[in-house]
């Protein structure tokens, strides 16, 4: 071994959930070092220049006033994020705005829905949200059927989870549904940030290194190291040499099982890797980048129905034109298979969010050019698992903690999910520390 | 020598493709490179979120992988 490092907490990997985690612990005195593989900071949540546009490399729009803007608010750390105005359905080929109350009322409507059929459907969306959470086992779509047997109702919903839950109705539990909307309200505030999403990964790593923290790009990790199952640091490479960091605590926003690959000789629990494997599925997203001379449709964001993949089309340059070249605009298509389960086929995924795309916009192939075309599944998915399919944040490996969107808390999903991901671990660091220093 | 993709391990998710300062590279559901642009810059290696480029004379496999 060339080097030797050593920090309290070593955090692999600088995606928002290892970030939130460092900011707040540097600020409450721990050294810290993030360790990133690649140059640019963010992971999922960053921003790639090309062609003059700030192209996105998972993360299009932020939820604002919720938990990611808490953290930002309480580490002091810059949240740049211009709020756009809320989403808008494509039902039966036509644009319907949602107003901010009655929303899945006024949808249901546009859909074609009568109004007893609304009614009953509403009725039983209070009754699961105020009263009584309906049965885990039992997915989305089959418990919605008991009320409706309309189908462009069930697109409606079906747009909305496989958008922001990346999952489908007839996969998705009615219960971690319900746990959503009751935890993040649906996200119903979201915006976009002028620099880019990685200027949120920038400004928490501001924090951390102006509270004496450290944050090394181009720093593979090789090896978490532990001893009696006990963490004690990890192997590296950076500037073509390999050097041994020694840490008590390792915060890994790698995935659950790169995790668990990277500490592969501390971890016994055989029964820990088997529920990695058969828990945890990770959810495939496609997400295609469109350089356009001028917006497609007169909103930032849709939620498409009724399609066989395609369920959002973003303009994120109608609310932050910075993301674009003078005159220009982009355009974020995001799709997702109807089956999570199958076979992943990316060239075929694309190809169905195009035909999509050109079946729902007419004209689209002229107006739009392709810039980038990313498929994010396997081991660099769109969620490291889908929601209601996490695994815990402790490792079997003491001091080991999983960060990220394959530890959320239930009912969370995205950017807010993993945000939440590392507070709690970061709290959990502190609270372990006050007690073993008997600070208080 | 030329810039290799493991098509065992590339997930398709493009972030090859802004950073190639050649234009050696498309990316649809799979890294492709085009040999005769990449010019082994390696630029491409640190942004692979799976380590599925390498460096290697075999378009199909990387080196030693």
């Amino acid at each position: 071994m060339d080097h030797r490092a050593h920090c309290d907490v070593l955090i692999l990997g600088s995606g928002m959930g290892g970030l939130a985690a460092a900011a707040l612990l540097a600020r409450d005195g721990f050294r810290v070092i993030v360790a990133e593989k690649m140059p640019r900071l963010g992971g999922r949540c960053s921003t790639m220049d090309y062609n003059g546009f700030k192209c996105i490399t998972g993360v299009v729009g932020v939820e604002t006033r919720g938990v990611v803007q808490g953290l930002f608010d309480r580490v002091g750390a810059g949240f740049d994020v211009k709020e756009a105005g809320p989403p808008h359905y494509l039902i039966n080929g036509q644009i319907c705005q949602v107003p901010s109350r009655g929303g899945m009322k006024h949808l249901m409507m546009a859909a074609g829905a009568g109004a007893m059929e609304v009614e009953t459907v509403m009725n039983a969306i209070t009754g699961a949200l105020q009263w009584r959470a309906p049965s885990s086992d039992v997915p989305l779509g089959d418990w919605l059927r008991q009320y409706t047997s309309n189908p462009r109702i069930m697109e409606i919903f079906q747009a909305l989870v496989s958008a922001v839950l990346f999952v489908n109705v007839n996969e998705l539990s009615v219960h971690t549904y319900f746990e959503f909307l009751k935890k993040l309200k649906g996200i119903q505030r979201f915006g976009y940030a002028p620099g880019g999403s990685i200027s949120l990964a920038r400004s928490l790593a501001k924090v951390v290194v102006d509270h004496g923290g450290e944050i090394w790009t181009r720093c593979r990790v090789n090896a978490i190291k532990s001893r009696n199952n006990i963490v004690r640091g990890a192997t590296v490479s950076r500037r073509g040499k390999n050097l041994s960091i020694k840490a008590p605590v390792v915060i890994s926003n790698a995935g659950p099982k790169e995790t668990a690959r990277l500490a592969e000789t501390g971890i016994r629990d055989q029964y820990y890797l088997r529920e990695l494997e058969q828990r945890m599925t990770p959810a495939r997203i496609t997400a295609l980048q469109f350089s356009m001379d001028e917006p497609l449709f007169e909103s930032n964001h849709l939620l498409v129905t009724g399609t066989q993949s395609l369920n959002s089309v973003y303009q994120p340059t109608m609310v932050c034109p910075e993301w674009a070249p003078d005159g220009a605009h982009l355009l974020v298509a995001g799709s997702a298979p109807r089956n999570s389960l199958e076979p992943f086929d990316g060239k075929r995924e694309i190809e169905q969010c195009l035909a999509d795309l050109r079946a729902v916009f007419p004209g689209f192939e002229s107006r739009a050019r392709l810039l980038l075309a990313g498929t994010f599944q396997g081991a660099w998915p769109g969620m490291h698992s889908l929601p209601g399919r996490d695994m815990d944040r402790k490792t079997p490996v003491i001091n080991l903690y999983n960060v990220g969107d394959g530890v959320k808390p239930f009912g969370y999903t995205g950017l807010p999910g993993v945000v939440a991901t590392g507070i709690d671990v970061a709290e959990e660091v502190m609270g372990r520390n006050r007690i073993l220093t008997g600070a208080p | 020598m030329m810039v290799v993709v493991n098509p065992l391990k590339c997930t398709g998710c493009a972030f090859c493709v802004p950073v190639c300062p050649n234009r050696a590279i498309s990316s649809l559901g799979l890294a492709e490179i085009d040999k005769d642009r990449c010019v082994a810059c390696l630029e491409c290696l640190d942004f692979c979120p799976v380590t599925a480029l390498g460096r290697g004379k075999n378009r199909k496999e990387p080196h030693g992988s």
